[in-house]
């Protein structure tokens, strides 16, 4: 372990961010070294100290007797036990079908979609009697896939689309940290409000979407109706919208116009993930069409880069269904404006490859499919074809996060229409013990490898790479990374697809 | 010799980081080490006439947050999956951390008030949100800053071992390290 990775390691695990596998290397480094023994002492001693400098306890003061100290620590202590006692009920609800519960008491109840995976937390023990369905005051919500319908006491009923994150803090007032979420507030609910770090909603009887995330400002999009909106920083600027108006939080405290974007919002319950679909069927002027409900696919540009050599051009070819795309490397892929989908929330993507049985000169880095920051580690996501035989089989299919990976067990090189599907972050797999898994024409992959961290994408950094298709982002020369080979029907999904999912996509019949 | 109650308190405030570090040797990455503290702090008071004034404040204090440091692992660092190191180990990093010098906990603090003082307002709010209970952690400086949650730990971790450099030579400068 060299001296920069000994004292990341130690960073993390302070932080409480290492993972086991670092943590046993840490163990056995410091085992080894006295010396790093020491410097970890150094280093745990700075840490102390700035917990100490920069939190909120001080010493015990002095003008009090101890006997008083120790009783006021205890009485807080005992506060802080009773609080953290809290029931934690976790649901994982993977294949219940649209269960309605709508009991008198709770102040809101959830629907969801056949897809949702969610997480539901209690402020205390008594609370949440509905198998998981209800929220309480104080109760909060943590959605990771799929959707959820939301219904308060007052009427009002949110559509809530994963990833999300909301907390209901009184019946007439939900706070949410992260989402895209649609509310129709009837007669009965006027005066709802929903909170987010920058904004505050407050309906005046009508229907409007939310959207709250860590990496951009906050939006209200009003589709009926009135709505206040005030932003909490800076200036504070208030103001009441009407009819279709939308407006962004602005970093000094004002509320800036944007595009009104209904499409964004769900308007009822999806039993499957959204997703995105690139066919190549249809190419128009460099510029392929993708299609699919993802909220982002109409704003999506996919556009065909050429090759640097005039013989190795890309071209549209007989697929597996309808048209396909023929790549023979030297620059050839397609290339879009989108981030990609970030952080931690499930994915699938899937695909239609050719790959040919021999290739001429020395095999390289082959990519299908690349979006996400290289530099971070586990903040890309990246499929490419595997050639290091020290990793794993020659050929397979590969997943690679940066400092992670796991690759499959079947030869693509064999000249023949395979079908290639990913799972990231749905079920736990058996063999391996990680959250992805590779499919072959329908099949689960045997996986080898290993996942250093919890993939964790990262999009929107200066490093990011927008998603591309039949590349790798890590490549030596301008030339290499290309792949050469024909793609046909990719499909990239928002939430982790059953092996029956797949197996419908591999059909054709999504 | 029979300890003051005064002496006592002196004693215990001086070697709170030395306590604090020890915590942190044998569950490092745990969320409880305050509270651990706190517990330690109550069962030190509670058993202040055991100590004998003259002998290793540091040394006694530790023996006993040993054992709520194990207690506290049992019960709920151990379900909650918490990784400690093995006994060896950890065994070497208390008698490591147990057996200084206060004052060179002070000497520490001192360097490092000097070092932050060089910070930039930025990389100073960074420090303050990654250790304050009041800021609600990173989240709210990527919304301020626009940097996403995983570029602004890159620049923590470069900013903490630009502090411990930093430390460091401000220690070697004053003739506290050879």
């Amino acid at each position: 372990m060299n001296p920069d990775e000994f004292e990341k390691s130690v960073w993390s695990l302070l932080d409480g961010s290492l993972d086991e596998e670092g943590f046993r290397k840490l163990e056995e480094f410091l085992i080894e070294q006295d010396e790093a023994q020491e410097q970890f002492v150094r280093m745990v001693d700075l840490h102390g100290i700035l917990i100490q400098k920069l939190s909120d306890q001080g010493a015990p003061p002095s003008v009090f007797s101890m006997d008083e100290v120790v009783r006021r620590q205890k009485r807080r202590y005992f506060k802080q036990s009773a609080m953290a006692a809290a029931a934690v009920l976790v649901l994982v609800a993977m294949v219940m079908k649209g269960v309605f519960m709508k009991p008198a008491e709770p102040l809101l109840t959830i629907r969801h979609s056949e897809d949702a995976v969610f997480q539901v937390t209690h402020a205390s023990e008594e609370d949440g009697d509905g198998g998981g369905l209800t929220l309480e005051k104080g109760s909060r919500l943590q959605l990771s896939q799929g959707g959820v319908e939301l219904t308060l006491q007052s009427g009002v009923q949110a559509l809530v689309r994963a990833p999300a994150d909301l907390t209901l803090h009184d019946d007439d007032r939900i706070y949410q940290s992260l989402g895209i979420s649609h509310f129709v507030v009837p007669p009965s609910g006027v005066g709802f409000q929903v909170q987010t770090p920058d904004l505050l909603v407050t309906d005046l009887g009508t229907e409007f979407g939310v959207i709250s995330s860590p990496d951009e400002l906050d939006q209200v999009h009003l589709f009926k109706g009135k709505v206040v909106v005030e932003n909490h920083w800076g200036v504070r600027h208030k103001e009441r919208l009407e009819g279709l108006q939308s407006r962004r939080a602005g970093p000094a405290g004002r509320l800036n116009p944007v595009d009104s974007r209904p499409e964004l919002f769900m308007t009822s319950l999806e039993d499957k993930p959204s997703y995105l679909r690139l066919s190549f069927d249809d190419l128009k002027r460099d510029e392929f069409v993708i299609s699919g409900n993802h909220p982002d696919a109409p704003g999506i540009r996919a556009t065909l880069l050429d090759s640097t050599r005039e013989d190795k051009r890309p071209g549209i070819v007989a697929g597996k269904f309808g048209k396909a795309l023929e790549l023979h490397g030297h620059g050839g892929c397609v290339q879009t404006n989108w981030p990609g989908i970030s952080g931690r929330s499930p994915r699938s993507v899937a695909f239609w490859v050719k790959l040919p049985a021999e290739i001429e000169g020395p095999h390289k880095q082959r990519g299908f499919l690349t979006w996400g920051d290289t530099d971070i580690e586990a903040g890309k996501f990246e499929l490419i074809v595997n050639r290091h035989r020290s990793i794993g089989p020659w050929g397979a299919i590969r997943f690679d996060c940066g400092k992670g990976h796991v690759v499959g067990e079947t030869n693509l090189y064999d000249g023949e229409w395979h079908h290639v599907a990913v799972v990231m972050g749905g079920v736990v797999d058996p063999a391996s013990g990680m959250k992805v898994q590779l499919y072959v024409d329908g099949e689960l992959e045997t996986i080898t490898g290993f996942l250093r961290n919890e993939p964790d994408t990262i999009p929107g950094t200066d490093e990011s790479s927008w998603m591309s298709v039949g590349r790798y982002l890590h490549a030596g020369s301008p030339n290499e990374g290309y792949l050469i080979g024909t793609l046909d029907e990719l499909y990239v999904f928002s939430g982790a697809l059953t092996q029956a999912d797949i197996r419908q996509v591999m059909n054709g019949d999504w | 010799m029979k300890t003051e109650p005064a002496q006592f308190v002196s004693l215990l405030i001086d070697h709170q980081e030395i306590i604090r570090s020890f915590i942190i040797t044998q569950i490092p990455g745990s969320p409880d080490v305050r509270d651990i503290l706190q517990e330690v702090n109550i069962v030190l008071w509670e058993k202040r006439a055991s100590f004998k004034l003259g002998t290793n404040f540091g040394a006694w204090a530790c023996s006993i947050a040993r054992f709520k440091v194990l207690e506290h692992w049992r019960k709920e660092a151990r379900r909650r999956g918490v990784l400690v190191f093995n006994d060896e180990l950890s065994t070497s990093l208390a008698d490591k951390t147990q057996d200084r010098d206060p004052g060179l906990i002070e000497e520490q603090r001192e360097a490092l008030e000097h070092c932050m003082s060089k910070l930039s307002e930025k990389n100073r709010r960074l420090l303050e949100v990654r250790y304050s209970s009041r800021s609600g952690g990173l989240e709210k400086l990527t919304k301020d800053t626009g940097r996403t949650n995983q570029s602004l730990r890159v620049t923590l971790f470069r900013l903490r071992t630009s502090l411990r450099n930093c430390v460091r030579s401000y220690l070697f400068a004053k003739g506290e390290l050879s």
